[in-house]
């Protein structure tokens, strides 16, 4: 087993996931010293985002090595720490969805931002925070079919494309997010992550010769035009097929779609998810977990189960809970799991996976 | 001892002749202040709860409290040593043990779940419970309360009138504030800061 903290080798790509209880974060190096980071979560002190303490752990200049910085929506689960990662990553840039490119999302982020809801910032004063940070705004706006990163090698390319959000999903996302506006006109509210995640950004990477797809929060719509079903419609190259997947919406059923492991999946691919906790609901369910299985041999989960139970606390406060709460309570594990998978960059060697800090199969 | 840092000292209730400490409260908060040699001493202007990093850590029972208190130099002189805190509850109302910042994530039938965000300990793992919507004593505030509303959970002993102590729980909703026409100016204008910076006013 390799040790946990030695780098890839130039010639060597590597896609990690790292998710606690609630969260996600995938890092990725390309090529000779160069990263991707997508999305972010904190590490286990709920306050540096994970991303960086690994880079740093294994001895990356994070100031000079990450070259992308990538938000594929503003949920909490995905953003975590994200300002941070920009704040560090001066030689990175920053991109998001066009569907935030509007004046309604202008009037969200001022909305929110000019009140103190709760401690723990929500998603949208992250995306704030990164905006004060970028002061010519992001770098890149992605949509569906869009390029944002292209390395000419000796005698190929590698390619970072965005899928997604489809044209008619950003023109609902406006719509959206100009209704999330006008019911914050009557009291304000933290906004719910729970909206669709129509917006999210899936990416694909490209390499010589194999290929990654990283689904973000993506779901399957009714409409053709929108979600899954825009990104299928898209004309993809035959060396687009991917072998590794990151599977979105943390393996919940709104995000599978049979083409996806048909048309632009290898079969059996390495297959990686985060999970995620929102009540009394954890994903993926067992069901989630049978129906992805049935796809693939190489299901990994960052962590499982992905809350544990509450801290004991002085007596009193726990009687108090537990006669308010019952037995309804747990704790979100703090402590991200990390998925690690390595091969070389021309193919010739299969993916090594590590499961590291609690990373398992499912 | 040391000079220029504050001193922690355990609390040891049966030492002698305890320095006179005096605890007030205002109902939602601790407020401790002492004399040393006939002076009066605002110690500490506020503390609550039971945390790592407060100033005052409470576990008392029994009507007292004991615990770790963290404390300026003027201590450690001779005429002053702390070795002893126990305080009648008689002497304040409230005593906050625990507070979090809650957030509604979803509501079915009667039972919302919340996420619990620890107000004393913001590094404390966030906790998860499903409660019934009947815990909020107004039912303005139980029709109110939707997904993304944030409520206040407060945990802590409080005397009721004939001295006797009780553990009480509080949840209220925060009171957020409406958009008025001053907030909605400041809105627009870092709106339109936004949008320039997005390029959509040349678009």
């Amino acid at each position: 087993m390799r040790n946990r903290l030695a780098q890839p080798k130039e010639d060597e790509v590597e896609v990690s996931l790292f998710g606690p209880g609630y969260g996600e974060c995938a890092v990725v190096h390309l090529y000779a010293g160069e990263w991707l980071v997508i999305d972010s979560c904190y590490g286990e002190d709920r306050k540096t985002p994970v991303a960086l303490n690994y880079l740093q752990n294994i001895g990356v200049d994070v100031e000079q090595a990450v070259k992308w910085v990538i938000a594929t929506h503003w949920h909490d689960d995905h953003i975590k720490g994200l300002a941070q990662v920009v704040n560090k990553a001066t030689s990175a840039k920053f991109a998001c969805s066009t569907a935030l490119k509007c004046q309604e999302f202008c009037t969200l982020i001022a909305t929110m931002d000019n009140f103190s809801l709760v401690e723990e910032s929500s998603g949208i004063n992250e995306l704030s925070e990164i905006l004060e940070i970028k002061d010519r705004g992001p770098d890149q706006w992605l949509s569906e079919n869009s390029c944002f990163f292209r390395k000419s090698l000796s005698d190929s390319t590698i390619e970072g494309h965005a899928l997604s959000p489809a044209a008619a999903t950003i023109t609902n996302g406006h719509r959206e997010i100009a209704s999330m506006i006008a019911k914050q006109k009557n009291g304000i509210k933290r906004l719910p992550s729970t909206n669709p995640n129509h917006l999210s950004v899936v990416i694909q990477l490209v390499f010589p010769n194999f290929a990654v797809l990283l689904g973000g929060d993506l779901q399957k719509d009714t409409q053709p035009d929108q979600g899954w079903n825009a990104v299928l419609k898209l004309e993809r190259p035959q060396n687009w097929q991917s072998d590794c997947y990151k599977i979105p919406h943390h393996g919940s059923h709104n995000g599978h779609d049979d083409r996806i492991w048909n048309e632009m999946l290898y079969p059996s691919p390495l297959s990686m998810l985060t999970p995620w906790v929102r009540g009394s609901k954890d994903l993926p369910t067992k069901d989630d977990v049978q129906r992805i299985k049935a796809k693939t041999d190489k299901l990994f989960t960052t962590v499982w189960p992905p809350r544990v139970s509450a801290r004991r606390k002085m007596p009193a406060i726990d009687r108090e809970m537990k006669a308010i709460a019952g037995k309804k309570q747990s704790a979100l594990r703090n402590k991200p799991g990390h998925i690690r998978a390595r091969r070389k960059i021309n193919g010739e060697s299969e993916w090594e996976i590590q499961l590291l800090d609690g990373a398992r199969a499912l | 001892m040391g000079t220029s840092t504050p001193l922690e000292k355990a609390i040891d209730s049966s030492a002698p002749d305890p320095p006179p400490i005096t605890f007030q409260s205002d109902g939602a908060e601790l407020k401790l202040s002492t004399t040393t040699g006939g002076k009066p001493h605002q110690v500490l202007t506020s503390g609550y709860g039971y945390s790592s990093d407060t100033a005052i850590k409470l576990n008392g029972d029994n009507g007292a409290i004991k615990g770790t208190l963290r404390l300026p130099n003027l201590w450690d002189s001779e005429q002053s040593k702390v070795k002893t805190m126990r305080a009648d509850l008689d002497s304040f109302k409230r005593v906050i043990l625990q507070q979090w910042e809650a957030v509604v994530d979803s509501k079915d039938g009667d039972q919302m779940s919340m996420r619990l965000f620890d107000l004393k300990d913001k590094y404390a793992p966030v906790e998860v419970v499903t409660i019934s919507v009947d815990e909020l004593p107004q039912e303005e505030d139980r029709r109110n309360t939707t997904v993304g509303s944030v409520l206040y959970w407060t945990i802590g002993y409080e005397r009721r009138r004939g001295g006797q102590r009780m553990r009480f729980t509080e949840i209220r909703p925060k009171r957020l504030p409406k958009i008025d026409h001053t907030a909605q100016l400041k809105i627009n204008m870092k709106a339109r800061k936004l949008a320039e910076k997005f390029g959509l006013d040349e678009e």
